[in-house]
């Protein structure tokens, strides 16, 4: 528990946030809405100095293409299997002489010539799972067991940074449906598509005031239900203030993750409390007209990565981000006839933000070196984890990910 | 032997089943239900048939039900209740949509179909309205079955294999083909897997959406194969990486010509194969016989039916109990639900009143048991709201089931979506946001445009109230028919009415319902319990109370 004593050297103001947290969102269904901008005011008081680190995991869903994101242009082992939906060499903007971006991450360029991107190559695990939902699950849970083990990975972080504040939504998806990475047994977690409508009408928080009071019925799912209602009725009013109120500096891109980030940046810089912000970036399984529709997903990634790090850099808060890029798993080496990939193995994870040190880390796995076509993992994704778990967010990694995995060094500035 | 002569005479109870001469009707089913007993009869005490029961499955093996719905299941029998859920018709109702199917069916093809890779998506959106009115069709036909047939396990499995053999008009881009696909899935809903499984792979709209349509000898694509497997027949864990590459050779040539499947042979890869530990020149029908032939199979199918109609995960026992009666069932999806229908650990405790109502069921539900008309564009873009958009499943996996429907927004979009159904909450304003609206909107105009740019259900919901729909609802008199009157006998009634399970009388959940009644009634001026109803305001207070009864968290169980 040393850390946990410690926690509040390392973030002195913290505590601030956490007490006026724990009052609004455990007591505001009590106290009622004055109490809630007193509380919200008193907490945006004490914690104004020092915003808390947080962190914003980006899931790219549905397997991307490494190779096409960072392509290996002097590769001909890559050109040769990537003869449909293959970069040419001249398309690719170099990082050095062997890999270079994508042709559409103009920002994600930008961001590595300014030293503030870190690409961790040859991602994976062992035994890889070529199912969607299987490796969702790993990557989810940090588990090879997946649900099984429990808790998701950030469910299981909650509960070794915040033990105490519950209630409090540390953890905040922007979409329709919770990644089972934010899965959490004990800690609240708020989910929701879009903030104007993120409320009751019609008196139904009464009703909810009301549903979310009633006597514990262990095991029952109308506990969790009530548990759910609780933190809905406690985030509501925040939330759509927070996004309301916000006055982003630069124009978000229009599609859904464009928006979703800027829904993002909106909550975190808030002072809601929030240390995890989730958003999936769907429709990456590319198994046929893989040119236009990944074109179009890196398009639209780095539009809004881009849009995001320009929106919150140089601000108190936005400067404590750092952005997870991940995917659960790379496409197979060799395309098929449908210019498109199937499911492959291990592709590169991104650190982004303020507090990164840019660089590559990892190993570009060899296209000499393939198993039944899939590029061998070089480096096992829970590194990663380790060192935003370790160097960023100052929680021994094995608490969270069940044994210690060594972190990739030199990510953070 | 003797599982073959089982499935024969179900088989035969199902043809006699359909002959038009009543008699020989309900013989026929008599057979059916003692076949269906003998198996079971060993360790099952019999199931107590009372309200509690009777509505249990009405609730999970139809659309839920009125009072008086539940009474007439009790009065009918458990017997007959079951097998009232399995109707004789020779023919399935086919909805007038279908004459689509007459039409020659290149109208909609060169348009919506391009072959070229923009075409797929920009398509979709340029030609949205051509689209999507077939499917609009549709679905104001389904739901309204739902709403309202004499069938509705078939409209319910259907709504299954829709979340199994999933296809999304997203990615098929063809609503002439999700509707076929869809009519497929409800022809066979209650019969043979084998039929399903074999069949839906031939329908367009499969071909297309895992681009079976496009897999061919040099370079294979896999989609199909894999998913074959792990989402459709298998599971994940029961086949290896090569099966999947071997099996996506088995299927090469599958493909489809105006709207029709088609194999063909020049694509076809006639080489010898090994899948699932057999080898030879298999081809895709070999490789769906070897899936159906794993005893992975009927456990995969098993455990995934009892999740859904039981709510949460069966334990092994009782999967592989069910999976051994599916395999000695030739795979036959009616006579399971019939077993699990009868069976007396459907009914058991931790299986009543403990499900999630998935959005479709609960909106239907509601509708139901408010005696509402809502139109079916209404409901399908209310599920859209709540996460189930029928015909855009998420994924190929379909829709995550229980809890993962409840999240903090969910659970506000279900009061609201209730609200929408008793004309008490309005989209436009829901929309608006008018609390914190007023300030962004001033001096932000960007933040504006950006709230109106994501697509969704409640924009098309604020159209339909535009257009000025009002729900007819009469929930006062028909209180009164039922000599609900007083607050706590309304609140009573209205609980029993509206909610889908029953809640205990020291839950308190009658009582605050009570309460708020009583709270309305004399903000309104009505001193009088006993006025209540005949009151001007009476019939706005009953649908008030009503919205809170909707909005607990009671009500998002079945």
């Amino acid at each position: 528990m040393d850390h946990l004593h410690q926690a509040p050297k390392h973030r002195p103001d913290r505590r601030g946030v956490i007490v006026g947290g724990a009052t609004i969102f455990g007591g505001m269904w009590l106290l009622g809405r004055s109490a809630l901008a007193r509380s919200t005011r008193a907490a945006v008081e004490q914690a104004k100095d020092a915003p808390p680190k947080a962190l914003l995991l980006l899931e790219l869903s549905g397997g991307n293409d490494g190779l096409s994101c960072i392509v290996p242009w002097a590769d001909d082992l890559y050109h040769g299997a990537r003869g449909r939906v293959g970069h040419k060499a001249e398309t690719v903007k170099k990082i050095d002489d062997y890999r270079g971006f994508h042709f559409a991450l103009a920002n994600m360029q930008s961001q590595w010539n300014e030293g503030k991107l870190a690409i961790v190559e040859g991602c994976g695990y062992d035994n890889p799972n070529h199912s969607h939902f299987t490796s969702q699950d790993i990557w989810h849970t940090a588990r090879h067991t997946g649900r099984a083990s429990g808790d998701g990975w950030i469910g299981r972080l909650m509960a070794e940074m915040h033990p105490q504040d519950k209630e409090v939504p540390h953890m905040v998806h922007v979409g329709q449906s919770l990644p089972y990475s934010l899965k959490s047994g004990s800690h609240a977690v708020v989910c929701l598509d879009q903030p104007p409508p993120y409320r009751w009408a019609a008196g139904g928080e009464d009703i909810a005031r009301e549903g979310g009071m009633r006597r514990p019925e262990p095991g029952h799912p109308l506990e969790q239900i009530r548990s759910v209602v609780r933190n809905a009725q406690a985030s509501s009013s925040a939330i759509r203030r927070a996004a309301a109120e916000y006055k982003p500096r630069v124009e978000y891109p229009k599609h859904d993750l464009g928006q979703d980030m800027q829904t993002a940046a909106a909550l975190l810089q808030s002072r809601l409390g929030v240390t995890v912000m989730s958003v999936t970036h769907n429709g990456y399984d590319t198994h046929a007209n893989q040119v236009y529709r990944h074109d179009k997903l890196m398009q639209e990634l780095d539009g809004a990565l881009g849009a995001f790090l320009a929106d919150v850099r140089g601000t108190p808060s936005g400067d404590n981000i750092a952005i997870l890029v991940f995917s659960e798993f790379g496409r197979r080496v060799p395309d098929n006839a449908s210019m498109g990939t199937d499911h492959g193995t291990a592709g590169p994870m991104f650190l982004l933000g303020s507090p990164v040190k840019g660089g590559l880390h990892g190993k570009h796995p060899s296209l000499a070196d393939l198993v039944d076509g899939d590029l061998k993992h070089t480096t096992d994704f829970r590194r990663v984890y380790a060192s935003v778990l370790d160097g960023w967010l100052g929680v021994p990694n094995e608490r969270v990910l069940g044994a210690r995995h060594e972190p990739i060094a030199g990510v953070w500035a | 032997m003797s599982i073959r002569s089982l499935s024969l005479s179900w088989r035969a109870s199902a043809c006699l089943a359909f002959a038009s001469v009543p008699v020989l009707a309900s013989s026929a089913c008599e057979v059916g239900a003692v076949a269906a007993s003998t198996t079971t009869s060993a360790q099952a005490p019999l199931v107590e048939w009372n309200r509690r029961n009777a509505e249990h499955l009405l609730n999970r093996a139809a659309f839920g039900a009125t009072d008086a719905e539940v009474d007439a299941a009790v009065a009918r029998g458990m017997a007959a209740s079951i097998e009232a859920l399995f109707p004789a018709d020779a023919k399935v109702p086919q909805p007038e949509i279908l004459g689509l199917r007459d039409l020659p069916l290149d109208l909609e093809r060169p348009e919506t179909r391009l072959r070229n890779v923009e075409g797929r998506r920009e398509g979709l959106s340029r030609l949205q309205p051509d689209l999507i009115s077939p499917l609009n069709m549709w679905g104001d036909w389904w739901i309204e079955r739902m709403r309202q047939s004499e069938d509705p396990l078939r409209e319910r499995m259907t709504i299954f294999w829709h979340g199994h053999f999933v296809s999304s008009v997203k990615e098929v881009g063809n609503a002439h083909e999700m509707i076929e696909q869809l009519a497929f899935l409800r022809d066979n809903a209650l019969g043979d897997f084998e039929t399903l499984l074999r069949g839906v792979g031939r329908t367009p709209a499969m071909l297309a959406y895992l681009n079976n349509d496009e897999n061919v000898k040099e370079h294979p694509n896999e989609n199909w194969a894999r998913e074959l497997f792990e989402l459709f027949s298998l599971g994940d864990g029961n086949y290896t990486e090569d099966d999947i590459k071997q099996a996506a050779r088995a299927f090469t040539g599958w493909t489809d010509k105006e709207g029709r499947f088609l194999f063909d042979r020049i694509v076809h890869d006639f080489g010898a194969k090994q899948v699932l530990g057999r080898a030879g020149a298999l081809d895709g029908d070999m490789v769906v016989d070897l899936a159906l032939e794993q005893e992975a199979c009927a456990r995969f199918m098993a455990a995934k039916l009892l999740h859904h109609f039981e709510g949460a995960p069966a334990s092994i026992e009782r999967v592989e109990e069910y999976a051994a009666f599916l395999r000695a069932n030739d795979l036959h999806i009616g006579a399971f639900l019939r077993r699990l229908f009868a069976d007396p650990a459907f009914y058991r405790d931790e299986v009543v009143g403990r499900r999630v109502a998935p959005p479709i069921e609960w909106l239907v539900g509601n509708a139901r048991r408010l005696d509402l008309s809502a139109p079916g564009q209404m409901v399908l873009n209310m599920g859209d709201v709540l996460g189930q958009r029928l015909f855009w499943p998420p994924s190929v996996k379909g829709w995550e089931p229980d809890m993962a429907w409840i999240t903090t927004a969910t659970m506000m979009y279900r009061s609201n979506m209730a609200g929408i159904m008793l004309g008490l909450v309005s989209v436009q304003g829901l929309i608006r946001d008018a609390e914190f609206d007023e300030r962004s909107m001033g001096d932000e105009p960007m933040m504006a445009a950006a709230k109106k740019s994501r697509s969704n259900g409640l924009n098309q919901l604020a159209y339909i109230q535009d257009t000025g729909w009002k729900p007819e609802l009469s929930l006062a008199s028909r209180a009164k028919a039922a000599l609900a009157v007083g607050d706590a006998r309304l609140a009573a009634w209205l609980c029993g009415e509206l909610l889908a399970i029953e809640v205990p009388l020291d839950s308190g959940v009658r009582g605050s319902v009570a309460a708020f009644l009583a709270r309305e009634r004399r903000e309104a001026g009505i001193e009088m319990e006993t006025q209540l109803l005949a009151h001007p305001e009476g019939e706005a207070i009953v649908r008030r109370a009503a919205h809170f009864v909707l909005s607990l968290p009671e009500s998002q169980l079945n």
